[in-house]
């Protein structure tokens, strides 16, 4: 009888802690594999990555809209900041960042770029690093995680403008200037 | 004896583990989710408040989704009168263009992707869609072609719909229970 009790408990213990872990785990290690996909794909992080037009086709992220146009990059915050812009447009689009742990930290759309684009410097918490004067500044959670643009395609006409604008955003690592050292006079 | 005994005891704690995350995960989805008829949105997709729980549905069903402040998603699996949506059946969805800056709807087979065929129709937009002169649309969503407004729901087997608005009003995101959003009425099944 104790034995057969044991059994059971063993078997509700291990199943509580697959049940937690699993919760758990999913949302990072999707986000991770989707992270590693598109570094793959644009050859490195903090690169931009244009994948083709959604069609019946596209598997690469569930539920895909086939009404926008997607530019994406997989940033890495170990080795410093990230400046990602958006342009100006006349139709809907936007930019949204995305933590490890799938939430999205931060989103900022046409009707708030000012001028011909935005910039958002992308920073790890603990960074000191001052971001440019023109820039947004977000801290994020994680040192990696995505940046995912999308643009209304209002129509099939209208398919090769979205794809000209998806091309003119960035996403590059960011260097502070720094003053050169000069070399003592001999 | 033992190794075997330790195998059945790991085996049946790991199924049951995963058996109940996902029987909890479609319960705390569907219970955390505002509905309006047949039509239902979880408001923290993407937010930084989602619990455990709706941060792992949304990384299975909605990966990559905006704050609804951004983009209000809502999904319907079954039509105005409760009944599963299926790809055998043809359905009009019925509506008003919702108050956003735009939006879309668009059918997902039951594996969150696409439905696989080569018919072309796989959404309709604001920028899209045919009105009458009162500014009302009727969308046909069906396996089989239609003359406008067409969704194909070939190859989609049970499917749904996902009616995306893009910059919703403040009153839609802050009341989206009593927001009027298109009816999905059953026409015929084959």
């Amino acid at each position: 009888m104790k034995r057969a009790a044991r059994w059971i408990l063993s078997i509700a213990v291990i199943a509580a802690v697959t049940h937690l872990v699993a919760i758990l785990i999913l949302p990072r290690a999707l986000m991770t594999l989707i992270v590693f996909k598109v570094s793959s794909e644009a050859n490195g992080a903090n690169q931009l990555y244009l994948p083709d037009r959604i069609t019946s086709n596209s598997r690469k992220i569930v539920r895909p809209a086939p009404d926008l146009a997607y530019a994406i990059c997989a940033y890495d915050l170990s080795d410093g900041p990230v400046i990602a812009t958006l342009n100006a447009s006349e139709t809907y689009s936007s930019l949204s960042v995305f933590a490890n742990n799938t939430d999205n930290v931060f989103a900022i759309n046409d009707r708030a770029v000012t001028g011909d684009f935005s910039s958002v410097f992308l920073s790890s918490e603990d960074s000191e690093v001052t971001p440019p004067a023109d820039a947004i500044a977000v801290k994020v959670p994680s040192n990696s995680g995505l940046i995912l643009w999308r643009r209304v395609i209002t129509s099939n006409a209208d398919w090769p403008r979205a794809d000209a604008a998806r091309r003119e955003v960035t996403c590059t690592p960011y260097h502070s200037k720094v003053s050169p050292v000069l070399a003592p006079e001999s | 004896m033992r190794v075997l005994n330790i195998t059945v005891t790991l085996g049946l704690g790991v199924a049951i583990g995963i058996w109940s995350a996902s029987l909890m995960l479609k319960h705390q989805l569907n219970s955390s989710s505002v509905h309006n008829g047949p039509w239902r949105t979880l408001l923290t997709a993407g937010s930084t408040d989602a619990g455990m729980y709706q941060r792992s549905g949304i990384a299975i069903g909605g990966l990559l989704a905006l704050s609804k402040q951004e983009t209000l998603y809502f999904t319907a699996f079954e039509d105005s009168s409760g009944n599963l949506l299926q790809e055998q059946c043809n359905y009009r969805v019925l509506g008003n263009d919702p108050d956003a800056r735009w939006w879309s709807l668009t059918a997902y087979a039951a594996d969150h992707y696409l439905p696989q065929n080569d018919d072309n129709a796989l959404s309709i937009a604001k920028t899209t869609v045919e009105r009458d002169d009162g500014g009302h649309f009727e969308i046909m969503v069906s396996a089989d072609p239609q003359p406008k407004n067409w969704i194909s729901s070939r190859a989609a087997g049970d499917y749904s719909l996902t009616l995306r608005l893009y910059n919703p009003s403040s009153r839609v995101y802050k009341a989206p229970a009593a927001v009027k959003l298109p009816d999905i009425l059953r026409e015929d099944c084959q």
